[in-house]
């Protein structure tokens, strides 16, 4: 039996969300990596796979061939600009985010920016490109940190996305994350998405439950994981319970099985 | 009706924030009244069928026939989506060189397929050179009139979002290209801005009621202001959300779903 719920968004509700996440906590045993990593390199292909929350809510599907631009850029620098203001905080949110790609020039004008970086497009991106990415960034970051204050609870940014490889299955997991918010040894994950959650968003989120937790060199999963699409005003959650962790290691292999598949077929 | 200011300001945005002092405290509870209403509205017409897909509805609930064919043109939407573009750079107090030019180059790196993009690619030189001078003249009008961004505004740019009514038989679909404020104070504070290079119409003011519809069923918050800026002819309308407006706004909708349910 799944967790999923699902909340209109609203001042106080994420502060609900948060202060109501359950308490108890689970953690992720050696035993329970174990059966995860053993049926993924029974699946494991000649070429390298990246599981993440969107390839489990399209079945597989590759993402296509990923192109940086304005609107993917956005995320990165404006997460990052986030962070900068966390620990700075006279700073405006705008200044950060022009400090945040100063800093990107800087590396890839000092040769520290490897190709296909966003390091990369940046230098090569005219004015007008670069002036874009800092609108958008901008306009992200205000987003999340509204979205952030308004829990009306202690909160930081994720440091990272959350990843973990399988030892000789050739796999990746990529969970995304945008803020935490921790009590106690309850930790609160929220993934912030564009646009509205499409009908498999539930499997997505839980997804992103169980790689968060493997990544997590405790194993301690989240006791609350939430979705929020500001965009269409939802907020969507899962507890961290085993029920879900279980259903999301289910779609993480199936989604495996399906680019199995796939590859199976082209090959053909 | 709401009065609509007619001067231009010369700071748009200065107008769009307003004094701080004077603004309404948000009335959260309004929220949930209109979408209730708005189901029982949308349920009156559906007699709790199903769509197969759902009835989208964008801010033109209504476009005249008569005018479909001058404003899709591509012509006439590249030239809206570039001076849409300059106002995201403007955002980032960009130091224009060339509007037209800067805004090419920032759609170009956001959007380097689609119909658009086929469009652009298919015009001649000529074509190219009327479609800058355009877009350099609605840019002038734009950014002699628009004000400077300040950073604790709360921007967003091209802000696109939806709602799901009837259990998703409808849909609301709105892109706004500026929103300054924050739905999380306890007086309102959001405004919606909006760039047309169209003459403003009669029309207008169902798209900026819808903006504040949308806007309230999204966040649970009233916005304070919705506003729009021809750039074609300077004309700058700016109206304050109230329940009525909001009313107005529920019932454009309803019209539309009752003419359209069996029709699409």
């Amino acid at each position: 039996m799944s967790t999923l719920r699902h909340e209109r968004l609203g001042t106080s509700v994420l502060a609900a969300l948060i202060q109501r996440a359950p308490k108890d906590v689970s953690t992720l045993s050696d035993e329970h990596r174990g059966a995860l990593d053993a049926r993924l390199r029974a699946l494991a292909g000649k070429s390298t796979r990246r599981l993440d929350a969107w390839s489990v809510e399209h079945a597989g599907l590759s993402n296509g061939s990923f192109a940086w631009r304005p609107t993917t850029a956005r995320r990165a620098i404006g997460n990052a600009a986030l962070r900068r203001h966390v620990l700075a905080p006279s700073l405006t949110l705008r200044d950060c985010v022009n400090l945040e790609i100063d800093d990107l020039l800087m590396k890839s004008v000092t040769g520290y920016a490897r190709g296909g970086s966003l390091a990369e497009w940046l230098a090569k991106s005219s004015p007008a490109v670069v002036a874009l990415a800092t609108s958008e960034a901008w306009s992200w970051a205000n987003s999340v940190f509204e979205l952030a204050s308004s829990s009306g609870v202690p909160w930081e940014m994720a440091p990272t996305d959350a990843y973990y490889d399988v030892a000789q299955a050739r796999t990746s997991l990529r969970g995304r994350r945008d803020f935490l918010a921790t009590t106690g040894n309850r930790r609160v994950v929220v993934r912030v998405r564009a646009g509205s959650p499409g009908k498999s968003a539930g499997p997505g989120l839980r997804s992103d439950l169980v790689i968060d937790a493997l990544s997590n060199s405790s194993g301690v999963v989240a006791s609350r994981f939430i979705g929020a699409w500001p965009d269409a005003g939802v907020f969507l959650y899962v507890d961290g319970s085993f029920g879900d962790v279980r259903m999301g290691a289910r779609d993480l292999v199936r989604t495996a099985l399906a680019q199995e598949r796939q590859q199976r077929e082209l090959a053909a | 009706m709401q009065a609509v200011d007619l001067q231009t300001p010369a700071s748009v945005l200065r107008v769009l924030r307003g004094d701080p002092a004077t603004r309404p405290t948000v009335d959260r509870a309004l929220a949930g009244g209109l979408r209730a209403w708005l189901e029982d509205g949308i349920y009156d017409v559906s007699k709790g069928e199903t769509r197969e897909r759902p009835l989208i509805l964008r801010s033109n609930l209504e476009t005249p026939r008569e005018l479909v064919s001058i404003e899709s043109s591509s012509t006439a939407q590249l030239r809206g989506v570039l001076v849409s573009y300059v106002l995201r750079l403007a955002c980032a107090q960009f130091n224009f060189d060339d509007p037209y030019r800067d805004a090419l180059s920032a759609w170009r790196a956001e959007e380097s397929s689609g119909t658009l993009a086929t469009a652009y690619e298919q015009l001649g030189a000529d074509e190219r050179a009327r479609l800058g001078a355009d877009v350099n003249a609605h840019a002038s009008t734009l950014l002699g009139h628009l004000g400077a961004v300040q950073p604790q505004w709360n921007v967003r740019i091209h802000q696109q979002t939806s709602q799901r009514l009837s259990g998703g038989n409808v849909l609301l679909r709105d892109v706004v290209d500026l929103r300054l404020g924050s739905s999380a104070t306890t007086r309102a504070s959001v405004a919606l801005f909006d760039i047309t290079t169209s003459p403003l119409s009669a029309r207008m003011e169902s798209t900026l009621r819808f903006h504040a519809l949308v806007e309230t069923l999204r966040t649970n918050t009233p916005p304070l202001r919705v506003a729009t800026l021809s750039s074609a002819t300077g004309e700058f309308w700016n109206i304050d959300v109230t329940p009525d407006l909001l009313v107005l706004a529920l019932d454009d909708v309803l019209d539309v779903v009752e003419q359209r349910w069996t029709l699409s």
